[in-house]
């Protein structure tokens, strides 16, 4: 056995990822997520939903890991840590928005999901995840222009969904 | 005696990164019979290397296995000596 190989074991282990656990829990939450701004698009009323499908993505996505998730490697513990810390920020920012100006909420938040898909993508070495994070980080500039910006970020966001599903 | 094995360093060796993995996928990845797996995850076991837990699923029973801190500084031992001796073997 050569030490090559092992430095190569090495390395896999320290950033597996379960792919078919992975593309279930990212078809989850991008699917919610998306059906979340369109649904907020539609009316503004219903934001007493938006709690309501966050638990129920939590639920699944806590279920499909409990049944299904077979590794987790150092970097998604790394990874899940960043994310933590990442969903306190977006809470703020989210908050400081709609504060002041709403109407570049989508922006804001396309830009952040993109800069989150992109990092992912670089520590699990995932084009597919790199080239979608790109796109919503340059398109968050121009969403700013668009009428029904917060529609075409949830659209997107559903779109991308049925992409994990396929390819993560 | 534990470094003997190639499939004892390789369940090591991906162990190390890892905070667990299924026994599953052990087997896929290195490509060995359960029956052998599992005598060479019983034998670090033994060693205190790893902890294998057992639990019942709707799907089954799932084993997960896990290192422990003494199975990365051996590990960890064992990957300084195989650098050290490559470096004499290569001259630096």
């Amino acid at each position: 056995m050569e030490v090559k190989e092992i430095l190569e074991l090495l390395e896999e282990g320290y950033r597996e990822e379960d792919k078919r656990y992975k593309k279930k829990a990212y078809f989850l939450s991008y699917f919610i997520t998306g059906l979340m701004f369109i649904i907020l698009y539609i009316n503004y009323n219903a934001l007493l939903i938006v709690p309501i499908l966050l638990v129920i993505s939590g639920i699944l996505i806590l279920r499909q890991r409990e049944l299904y998730k077979r590794t987790k490697s150092y970097f998604e513990k790394i990874f899940e840590r960043i994310l933590e810390f990442g969903f306190l920020s977006l809470l703020a920012l989210i908050l400081a928005v709609s504060l002041t100006d709403p109407k570049l909420l989508s922006s804001v938040l396309s830009n952040y999901f993109g800069l989150f898909l992109c990092i992912d993508g670089i520590i699990f070495k995932s084009n597919v995840r790199k080239f979608l994070g790109l796109i919503l980080i340059l398109l968050s500039p121009i969403l700013i222009f668009f009428p029904y910006n917060l529609l075409i970020f949830g659209l997107i966001l559903l779109i991308y969904s049925f992409i994990f599903l396929v390819k993560l | 005696m534990i470094f003997n094995s190639e499939v004892r360093i390789k369940i090591l060796a991906l162990l190390y990164g890892m905070e667990y993995c299924e026994f599953s996928y052990l087997r896929e990845k290195l490509k060995v019979s359960p029956g052998n797996l599992e005598h060479h995850l019983k034998i670090l076991e033994k060693e205190g290397l790893v902890i294998i837990k057992k639990a019942i699923t709707k799907k089954g029973i799932r084993t997960v296995v896990k290192i422990t801190e003494k199975g990365k500084e051996e590990f960890k031992k064992f990957l300084g000596e195989i650098l050290n001796l490559t470096n004499l073997k290569e001259g630096k």
